[in-house]
């Protein structure tokens, strides 16, 4: 093969590489980034049972639980069903993480959330940020602190099996 | 159809006096003779560093001990898609033989598997890097799947070619979901998920019946006996990333994968007096699959038992593929890689 050949292919290549790379990402990106799953439990006990095992995890403490439903009804919004918001959130790991200025943006991702809602359905669902594969994109000491993060996640989550974990 | 020994001689005579060849101790000459069960190698080499990575997410340590891996393994199948592109490009009647072979045909998929193994690798470390990867490898997955069955349909194979390599084009389908149900949903997961699963019954009921009432398996084969344990442990931890849930069919998986892993130790014996061959890659991957089975099974029950298990798989695991990569390297330095078939 004559090299202004091999040069014009490895471009493309190089050109078609990237098109690819960006399509199949955007393709994946919604799935990717949230998590959802089925609760074993209706809405009451799901949202008592997460709150609970926040509560008794050594790290962790509950900040508040919204009733979504309620916060759009009271603000001129239509109802969207049940649904709470539990957000919880862990001193150590925040001080760890907010503590260095290249950080501090990052609370605007703080505290943690789960959503519990129900689907029009029936279906009890749980939702919630892939905080792992955030965690590597950030990479680096991100990283480091959402690797620890999600070990504790998925020992609250526990309850739901195999969630929210990494593969 | 050829006897598959005789067919494998023929092809291997014809490459050595095909078009372009000359004298085979050359070294241009030698990559002509490049197997493709070398993409076995990244098989195993990234399917242990999954494991390692998911004893670090597990059990904490340094996260340099999957990512070396990991990084070594994506190196070393760039290299190999380079040299088998090159052999493909040069002796492409050498490539085509080898890919309509009864026995040989069996292994393209490791190419396709590679990527689909590299992805989940990826997806804990470089997650967009994973991404792509998992198109590439499902997408070629796809396609050896759909063309390696209907050939199957179209021409007539004798007992004796099936072998457990044949459950290589199938466990590519049980390993699409792990990474691919988080990025394409749930519904096309389940598709790859049940077809692999379904064609795991049926083929090991004809390599059951090969194994039991025919000839026993070359010498060569035998390591791929290790590949029994592959499909019900990929497939536990697929329908582990697809449910979400540890029930009975999941632990139905896992057990079975245990039985062949506890099977196979047992007849140790018919392994250790086995002359090298690179066959013996066979032995790695199913062990990091059932390792990381045995891990996920961990992950989501937090039951000591696991914990015991996957640590125990893991020192075997990692014994394998050193012992495994040390004789390969000797074989490497003897120049008896890429050579004829004997």
């Amino acid at each position: 093969m004559k090299a202004p050949t091999t040069v014009i292919l490895l471009v493309f290549g190089f050109l078609l590489g990237i098109l690819f790379t960006g399509v199949s990402v955007n393709l994946a990106a919604p799935r990717l980034l949230i998590k959802e799953a089925h609760s074993p439990y209706d809405f009451e006990k799901t949202v008592r049972v997460i709150r609970e095992r926040i509560a008794a995890s050594p790290n962790w403490h509950l900040v508040e639980v919204y009733d979504q439903n309620a916060e759009v009804t009271a603000h001129g919004g239509a109802p969207i069903g049940r649904m709470a918001i539990i957000k919880y959130c862990s001193g150590r790991y925040a001080s760890d993480m907010l503590k260095a200025d290249d950080r501090k943006q990052l609370a605007a991702m703080m505290p943690k959330g789960i959503a519990v809602y129900e689907n029009s359905r029936g279906e009890v669902l749980i939702a919630m940020s892939n905080g792992l594969v955030m965690g590597k994109l950030f990479g680096g000491e991100v990283g480091r602190i959402v690797e620890e993060v999600s070990r504790e996640v998925e020992q609250i989550m526990g309850f739901m099996n195999f969630k929210f974990s990494t593969f | 159809m050829p006897n598959a020994t005789t067919t494998a001689e023929s092809s291997s005579a014809r490459s050595g006096a095909g078009p372009g060849g000359g004298n085979d101790n050359d070294a241009e000459a030698r990559f002509k003779h490049l197997p493709i069960t070398l993409f076995a190698i990244v098989m195993g080499l990234s399917g242990l560093a999954i494991a390692l990575e998911k004893a670090y997410h597990l059990f904490g340590g340094s996260p340099l001990w999957f990512r070396a891996p990991l990084i070594f393994s994506t190196g070393l199948f760039g290299v190999l898609v380079y040299f088998y592109g090159r052999k493909w490009m040069r002796y492409p009647e050498v490539v085509a033989a080898d890919f309509f072979h009864p026995v040989r045909m069996h292994f393209f998929p490791t190419v396709s598997i590679s990527l689909l193994i590299l992805s989940i690798g990826y997806y804990s470390y470089l997650p967009v890097l994973a991404v792509p990867l998992w198109f590439l490898g499902a997408g070629l997955q796809a396609g050896l799947t759909f063309f390696i069955f209907s050939y199957w349909i179209r021409h007539n194979f004798e007992i004796q070619h099936a072998n457990p390599a044949w459950f290589i084009p199938i466990v590519g389908n049980i390993i699409i979901p792990i990474v691919g149900v988080d990025i394409v949903g749930n519904q096309v997961a389940m598709f790859f998920f049940v077809v692999g699963l379904f064609f795991w019954v049926i083929l090991f009921a004809i390599v059951l019946y090969r194994i039991i009432f025919h000839h026993q398996l070359p010498d060569k084969f035998v390591p791929t006996l290790f590949i029994l344990i592959a499909p019900p442990a990929v497939g536990f931890i697929s329908y582990l990333r697809i449910t979400q849930n540890v029930d009975v069919i999941a632990l139905a998986l896992l057990f079975i994968g245990y039985f062949f892993t506890i099977l196979v130790f047992l007849m140790a014996n018919s392994f250790w007096r086995l002359k090298f061959f690179v066959s013996w890659w066979a032995f790695t991957f199913p062990l990091d699959a059932i390792t990381i089975a045995s891990l996920a099974a961990y992950q989501a029950t937090r039951e000591p038992f696991y914990a015991v298990v996957s640590i125990l798989l893991l020192t075997i695991t990692v014994v394998v593929i050193g012992i495994v990569s040390v004789e390969t390297l000797k074989q490497v330095r003897r120049g008896a890689i890429c050579v004829p078939e004997a």
